[in-house]
């Protein structure tokens, strides 16, 4: 981790602007270096121009006060006019040439200090020389002979000669010195050029790293997060410190990914969720509203959680359910609608209501607000198939809380589930109370039958007893007919205590828990064929049991009984003059193993392969033994092991009884060993 | 010549048809033994018990057998079987159930409550004649009992 420098502090702007007067200033300081150089140089060469025409001004002035010499020497020697034509042409040139040498050197003092007295000499030998042509005009010739004899001339002009070498020395000194400078100024310029280019060099190397460490380089990272949580993985911290866009950029990022995290989060939960909430527990539609008003308040971290249903026929709102502490308080309690409008209108316009800040409207009175002490309120409706039937309330009350349109959202998914919920509970239980009250109802009625059929044997008992009683003590008394008419009283008696029994066995299957075993069909067939032996014997039937029969798992005592009358029902309906031939097999069919009776007897139309099995629907003749219940106690025992029964059967060629059963492997999870069981 | 004082047969029934039929078929068997019926456990308790009515019973009276019906107001034959067995001056003495029911659980619970036979009504009046000549028979000649003395 680097440590934030000063420069991190600065905006992305910035550092450009920083970045890029690294490279501009130099650029611009060698610039003006250049320029500066450049007219320096061009300084020295006007001085050079400048001294030049100083030079010609000079010895312009110096060859006319020659001039004027000799013209006047000639003058004063030949006395003729034309001698004085360069002396007056000097005359008239040497004020604008003295003018024009001021003019050079108008900003040097000393040297315009120099040019006055070179200028009075000039003037002053002028005006002698005047003086003197006018002397020799007039005929006076000695005094300029004096003059020419005295070499005053020469002298004066050996003076300017001299003043005008003089200041032009100085100037070609001047030339010379500002000449050297320049030079120095070119070299300095020179190296100074090498050094700020490779100043430029190395500024722009810095300024790349600048820009890699401040801009590309948090780019990339915040490039490779982005990536990272786009592929689903998350990122605890985006590693970009600085305290410019990007840096912010960098935790925006880190709060958008935990938000979004949160939501994922929240909706992965929101399933389980709403699993959790809809599973009716013993605790029935208040548990589910508890656990609603819990999750609700959990998962949108709010303290206070309503479940407000509207009652219909009272135009009132009962608490359903409330969080915390507050659901001894609230539960089942009433409020009324002008008390809580919020929720009204949540319930009547079917939208989500927010109000971030309850206390800003003092004026209504909010029961949340008011009793609840509800700092802000989301009410969200709670929908079913008719319209909003209540409202879930979140109303948070330790601070304010502003509901983002995230937990709106939430809320009303969460709604959404909590209805559905809601409204499962009360069908479950309206369903569990009407289901209850059948069942009682029911059981009242079974035990009222049983408790019945038990009174009604004694007396059909008794019936037969006396009847048997007058047969034996009036016998010889009564005549053949009334003796017969008592034995049918007593046979009846008799049918009736039997049958009646046989309706109470019905009945009692599955009422008493009985043990279920391992039981070997073949055992049990055995013993039904034992049972038997008199009803075969009389019919020359033969009963056959398969080799193999699974082990069954059931109560002994039903599958004997399941056996048993299916057996007698083989013996019972066989043709005239064909005797029975009964067999106990198993089939397997699909994925079931299947036992079955089958025999060759009279058959049962496909039209009764349903009807067999109800209590007393016997079909066919009436002689036949029986109570008329052996199939529906079959059929009854076989369903109490959820087991099936049916029947198979060409009429005249006979009949097959299928049954399932549990067998004895399925129940202990592992096969048994198959056994080998004779018949 | 004096016969040893035969031990009478309590008959516990609360229906009186039962009550005469049984008395008639113990005469029919030509069975010497009184025989005392009683409406209910709880009158049967007493005679036991020598108590209420049969405050005035002999000692020695204590019944050869206790013909019992399960179905009686009052106290049942179960309640009975549970005051009974447990009384060892009683304990020994042999109880046959003779009842209409058929169903295992009662029979099963009345042998759980050390009841010594069970025989369902037939239905038919010789049958019981037969039944009650056997319950005799056996109960009374051949199965022994301690002479309590």
């Amino acid at each position: 981790m680097r440590a934030p420098l000063p420069f991190s502090r600065l905006s992305v702007h910035r550092k450009l602007i920083l970045i890029l007067a690294f490279i501009v200033l130099p650029v611009v300081g060698m610039m003006v270096l250049y320029l500066n150089t450049l007219r320096q140089s061009l300084a020295v060469q006007g001085e050079v121009d400048r001294l030049f025409e100083i030079q010609v001004q000079a010895e312009a002035i110096l060859s006319m006060v020659l001039e004027v010499q000799d013209g006047f020497r000639g003058f004063v020697l030949v006395r003729k006019e034309k001698f004085l034509e360069p002396f007056n042409k000097a005359e008239a040139a040497f004020d604008p040439a003295i003018a024009r040498l001021k003019q050079m050197v108008r900003d040097d003092p000393e040297q315009l200090q120099r040019l006055t007295p070179i200028e009075a000499r000039l003037h002053a030998l002028l005006e002698k020389k005047k003086r003197l042509i006018d002397a020799i005009r007039l005929g006076e010739l000695k005094a300029a002979r004096e003059h020419i004899e005295s070499g005053e001339g020469q002298n004066a002009l050996n003076t300017i000669r001299e003043d005008l070498r003089v200041f032009e020395s100085i100037e070609k000194q001047r030339l010379s010195e500002r000449r050297a400078r320049a030079e120095r100024l070119a070299s300095v310029t020179q190296y100074g050029l090498v050094g700020v280019v490779i100043g430029i060099l190395f500024l722009w190397w810095l300024a790349s790293r600048l820009l890699a460490r401040t801009i590309t380089g948090p780019l990339a990272t915040l490039t490779a997060a982005a990536q990272e949580f786009g592929s689903g993985r998350p990122i605890a911290r985006i590693p970009v410190f600085s305290m410019d866009e990007l840096g912010r950029l960098a935790r925006t990022m880190e709060e958008m990914q935990e938000r979004i995290s949160r939501h994922i989060s929240q909706i992965e939960a929101f399933q389980a969720i709403g699993q959790d909430i809809s599973t009716i527990g013993p605790d029935g539609l208040e548990g589910v509203l508890k656990r609603i008003v819990e999750t609700a308040g959990n998962m949108l971290r709010v303290d206070l959680c309503l479940v407000l249903l509207w009652d219909e026929t009272i135009g009132c709102w009962k608490v359903g359910a409330a969080s915390g502490h507050w659901h001894d308080l609230l539960y089942r309690s009433v409020l009324i609608r002008e008390e809580t409008p919020i929720s009204f209108k949540a319930l009547t316009t079917g939208h989500p209501q927010v109000v971030d800040d309850l206390e800003a409207r003092p004026e209504v009175v909010l029961q949340i607000r008011d009793r609840l002490g509800g700092k802000s309120l989301l009410t969200v409706p709670l929908r079913g198939p008719k319209g909003a039937f209540g409202v879930l309330a979140l109303a948070p009350t330790r601070e304010k809380r502003v509901f983002t349109d995230w937990d709106v959202r939430l809320s009303q998914q969460f709604a959404v589930q909590a209805a559905i919920a809601i409204l499962n509970a009360r069908l479950y239980e309206a369903a569990q109370q009407r289901g209850e009250g059948l069942q009682n109802r029911l059981e009242e009625l079974e035990r009222y039958a049983t408790n019945m059929a038990h009174d009604l044997k004694g007396p059909a008992r008794r019936m037969a007893e006396l009847a048997s009683l007058l047969r034996i003590d009036y016998k010889g008394r009564l005549d053949e007919r009334a003796d017969r008419y008592l034995g049918w009283i007593r046979e009846t008696g008799q049918q009736l205590m039997n049958r009646i029994e046989e309706v109470l066995k019905l009945a009692r299957i599955g009422t008493v828990p009985e043990v279920v075993e391992a039981v070997a069909p073949a055992d049990v067939a055995r013993d039904v064929i034992k049972g038997c032996e008199g009803l075969i014997e009389q019919q020359g039937a033969r009963v056959r049991v398969a080799d193999w029969l699974p082990k069954l798992a059931c109560n002994r005592v039903h599958l004997f009984q399941v056996l048993d009358n299916l057996v007698r029902n083989a013996l019972h309906f066989s043709v005239d003059g064909r005797p029975p031939d009964v067999e106990i097999g198993v089939v397997k069919q699909t994925n079931e193993t299947v036992l079955f009776v089958r025999d060759n007897g009279i058959g049962i139309p496909s039209s009764d392969w349903e009807r067999i099995f109800e209590p007393f629907e016997r079909l066919g003749h009436k002689d036949v033994q029986g109570t008329g219940i052996g199939l529906a106690i079959v059929k009854k025992i076989i369903e109490l092991y959820q087991g099936r029964v049916w029947v198979e059967s060409e009429p005249g060629e006979g009949t097959t009884f299928f049954f399932t059963l549990p067998l004895y492997g399925d129940l202990a999870g592992v096969p048994v060993r198959q056994e080998k069981a004779g018949s | 010549m004096v016969e040893p004082r035969r031990k009478p047969i309590l008959v516990v029934e609360d229906d009186p048809l039962d009550r005469e039929m049984i008395e008639l078929a113990f005469k029919r068997a030509a069975i010497q033994s009184p025989v005392v019926t009683v409406s209910d456990g709880q009158a049967a308790l007493d005679y036991l018990q020598a108590e209420g009515l049969f405050r005035e019973r002999q000692p020695e009276d204590l019944p050869a057998v206790i013909v019992l019906d399960l179905a009686m107001p009052r106290m049942d034959g179960f309640e009975f079987l549970r005051r009974v067995k447990p009384t060892p001056a009683l304990a020994a003495i042999p109880v046959v159930v003779l009842t209409t029911s058929e169903f295992d659980q009662d029979l099963s619970q009345s042998y759980a409550l050390r009841a010594n036979s069970c025989i369902t009504k037939p239905g038919d009046f010789e049958r019981l004649v037969e039944i009650v000549r056997a319950v005799h028979e056996y109960w009374c000649e051949i199965n022994k009992v301690p002479q309590g003395k």
